[in-house]
Order: C-alpha cells, then sequence, then structure tokens
C-alpha cells in the first residue's frame, strides 16, 4: 500500500481537526433530538445537580445532563399534570414552551402535548415522590438555560451570516443578562470569532487570553493568535 | 429502550465502540449518540452540509440510527455501518435540497465531500490547501481517500461503509494517495515559480 509523502501528510494532519462540533452545536442538536425521540432515549438524566458539573465539562456527556436540566421545565409541569384529573386551559405562549420540552419526556408520557398554567406549583406528594428538587427552581434554572441557548445560538447564526458586528451585540446582550452563566466560555470563543472576523485582533487576543485563564482546555498557541488560527 | 444485543462493546481507542466482547450486554442507543456524536457531525459536513442545514441533518441520522439498531445484528464495525447512514441521508437531503431548487440531479449523485466558499474562508492556508488537493481528486477516490487519512479508518470498514470490494478499497486507497502526493508537487512546483493563481 503506497503512502502518502511526508508534506502530504502535514497537509492531511491540518484537515483532521476541521469541522469539530463546538459545545453549542452539542447542545443545540441534542436539546432538539430529545424533544423528537426523547430525553431517556439518549440517555438525559432529569437531575437536579447537574448544573453544578456544566462549566468546567466540556463532554456531551456533561450537556447531556445540561439537556436534562433544560427539560427539567416540563419536568415539574408533567408529573403536574399527571396528577390533575381535568387539564387546564393555558395562555398560548405557556402552552408553547412547555410542549416542546415536553417532547423529550415522551417515555413517561401520554402522546398528547402536556401543558401546565405556570403560575400553579405542582402537587407536593408529586414532587417528593418523582423529583428530586424543587420544581419550581428546576424551571426557572431550565428556563433561563434555554435562553442563554437562544441568545448564543442566534449570535452563531449571524456570525456564519457574516454579520460580526450584529452577532457582538447579541453576545453583549448574553453577558447582560448572564454576567455568570452557564455558557460564558462558549460566548467568549464566540466573540473570539466575531472581533477576528471584523479585524478587531487585540481585542480577540484580550478576549483569548481571558479565555486561556479560565478554560483549561484552551490551547496556548490558540490564546496567543487567536485570528491567524481561524 | 432501544439498544442490541452486543457480545458486548468494549472500547478500542480513543472513542471507538467495537464489538464482540466476552460478555453478552446490550450497546445502548445513548452510548452510541455520546461516542459518534462527533463523528456524524464531522463526517456529515464533510459530506457537504452546511451550517444551515447541519442540525437538522444531524438529528436525522440518529433518528435513523435509533431505528435501525434492532435490526444490527452482528456490528462488527460500527463506524462504517454508521458512516452509511451518514451517506445515505446526506445524499437524500441533497436530493431534496436540489429539488426545491428544481436544478437538475448531479450526474455521479455521489456525495461532493467539498467544503462551501463560507467554510474555506473560515480555515488556515494549510487546509485550504488541503480542500485545494482534494478536489483534484475524483469523487469516489476523494471519498475513499478521506475515510483513510482524515477519519484513519481501516481498509474493511471503509469497503463495509461504501459497500465496495475490499479490493477496490485498496486501489482506490491507492491512487488517491498518489494523486494526492501528485497534486501536491504541483502544487508546490507552481508556488516556488510564483505561478501559484
Amino acid at each position: 500500500m503506497t503512502n502518502l509523502s511526508h508534506e502530504a501528510r502535514v497537509v492531511v494532519e491540518a484537515g483532521k481537526e476541521v469541522f469539530q462540533p463546538t459545545n453549542m452545536d452539542r447542545l443545540r442538536v441534542t436539546q432538539a433530538l430529545a424533544e423528537r425521540i426523547g430525553a431517556a432515549t439518549l440517555g438525559i438524566a432529569a437531575n437536579a445537580h447537574a448544573a453544578a458539573s456544566l462549566v468546567s465539562g466540556n463532554s456531551l456527556a456533561t450537556l447531556l445532563k445540561i439537556v436534562g436540566v433544560v427539560g427539567l421545565a416540563a419536568v415539574g409541569g408533567v408529573y403536574y399534570q399527571a396528577s390533575r384529573k381535568e387539564p387546564a386551559p393555558l395562555p398560548p405562549q405557556v402552552a408553547v414552551a412547555v410542549q416542546s420540552s415536553s417532547a423529550a419526556l415522551e417515555p413517561l408520557l401520554a402522546p398528547s402535548p402536556v401543558t401546565i398554567p405556570e403560575a400553579v406549583e405542582p402537587a407536593a406528594s408529586v414532587q417528593s415522590a418523582r423529583l428530586e428538587q424543587s420544581p419550581r427552581s428546576s424551571r426557572f434554572r431550565g428556563d433561563s438555560l434555554r435562553e442563554e441557548v437562544a441568545i448564543l445560538t442566534q449570535a452563531g447564526k449571524e456570525l456564519h451570516n457574516g454579520k460580526p458586528a450584529a452577532a457582538l451585540k447579541t453576545l453583549d446582550e448574553h453577558q447582560r443578562k448572564f454576567p455568570s452563566g452557564v455558557l460564558t466560555q462558549e460566548r467568549s470563543a464566540t466573540r473570539i470569532q466575531a472581533l477576528c472576523a471584523l479585524g478587531r485582533t487585540s481585542e480577540a487576543e484580550a478576549e483569548s487570553a481571558k479565555l486561556a485563564r479560565t478554560s483549561l482546555g484552551s490551547p496556548q498557541s490558540l490564546a496567543e493568535r487567536p485570528c491567524a488560527s481561524r | 429502550m432501544s439498544g442490541l444485543s452486543l457480545a458486548a462493546a468494549r472500547s478500542t481507542g480513543p472513542g471507538e465502540i467495537s464489538s464482540p466482547g466476552p460478555t453478552s450486554e446490550v450497546l445502548q442507543f445513548s452510548v452510541i449518540y455520546q461516542t459518534y456524536f462527533d463523528f456524524v457531525w464531522r463526517c456529515t459536513r464533510r459530506l457537504g452540509v452546511g451550517p444551515q442545514s447541519i442540525d437538522d441533518v444531524v438529528q436525522e441520522i440518529f433518528i435513523v440510527i435509533h431505528a435501525r439498531l434492532s435490526t444490527l445484528n452482528s456490528p462488527t464495525a460500527l463506524r462504517s455501518w454508521i458512516y452509511g447512514i451518514i451517506r445515505r441521508t446526506v445524499l437524500a437531503h441533497s436530493r431534496m435540497d436540489r429539488a426545491r431548487a428544481e436544478s437538475p440531479l448531479d450526474a455521479t449523485d455521489e456525495p461532493s465531500l467539498m467544503p462551501t466558499p463560507l467554510d474555506v474562508a473560515e480555515h488556515t492556508d494549510q487546509v485550504k490547501l488541503l480542500w485545494r488537493l482534494l478536489a483534484e481528486l475524483d469523487g469516489p477516490k476523494r471519498e475513499a481517500f478521506v475515510l483513510a487519512e482524515l477519519e484513519e479508518m481501516t481498509m474493511p470498514d471503509i469497503a463495509q461503509a461504501l459497500e465496495i470490494p475490499l479490493g477496490t478499497v485498496y486501489s482506490r486507497v491507492r491512487a488517491a494517495r498518489q494523486s494526492f502526493d501528485a497534486a501536491l508537487a504541483r502544487h508546490t512546483a507552481r508556488s516556488r515559480g510564483g505561478g501559484d493563481r
């Protein structure tokens, strides 16, 4: 079998890391897939303690836990709904939000969309029997993470569509709303790309250095010359 | 829970699953999802699916994997089985895109394995050079080359993934490597002569 020349091998090596998914990619797809085939099928644990491991974790396993936390927004409502005799009518915006998350719990549910009144707390007995934490606090955490994902997804789309300035504004919005959010590293990484695209190299380098200090996995070369690596 | 009966799922390398092993267990979809997510994403992008569609296509691929998992009785090369699903799903997606655009079907009806212009603009000179060299290979050689060199799949795995005879894989990869080297030599000569335009 013919082998590649050394020069060709160098070129090939450069291509091996291209098209790797980011954490945001993993999170986005996992969340969407959970809504289609069920969170349990993906091995997502609706675990109240998952959020504690989010910031430092980079693996898909950790991200699956994130989606599990997001899914908790529906869990409380689902169990609450299961404990009721009659479904209550809902404001449309609440119905839409819960319907999308409830699909992730298909293995546990009847196929019809589940809706809950947002202002009503789940029954205490159901809560203690089926959940490890307060559904209300889970819902808040899940809602906040869902919003973080939405904002960063928007920034990513703007960047991909050649609108880095718009992406920066969206990232500013994320920073304003979630200064210590779960996805601050993803925000930094997207900001670096946007700054590079705008030719603001020194700002990109400063952001990259900051990211390298807070993220153990960042290569030093990337921290020093973030725009050169793109 | 979706799964398939395996003699065992054992790790053979970074992020890799293979079988059979000494004990009986069920390989769960969730394990495959976690292990092969990056592979599926990477291959789908390499097969020409752009950022606008990648999420949907990757979801479709995993839904197909989930649906077919119970029919996989002897997954001796899970990665090549998954690649076959990736390839067919991407092709179906491309056909739908072309139908929507009312453009004629590609003569070869093969995955392009080439990046979009936006992808090219985002990457380093070395990566751009890689794509330029890959562009000089014909489609079948390019795909075999990418699987052998970038994904580091074995020849039997490639044969299974592309559903072609093992001998064809060997000859295709050998020819692809020769063509790639020749294309690089031409590029180098042009660069030294200042004619790299």
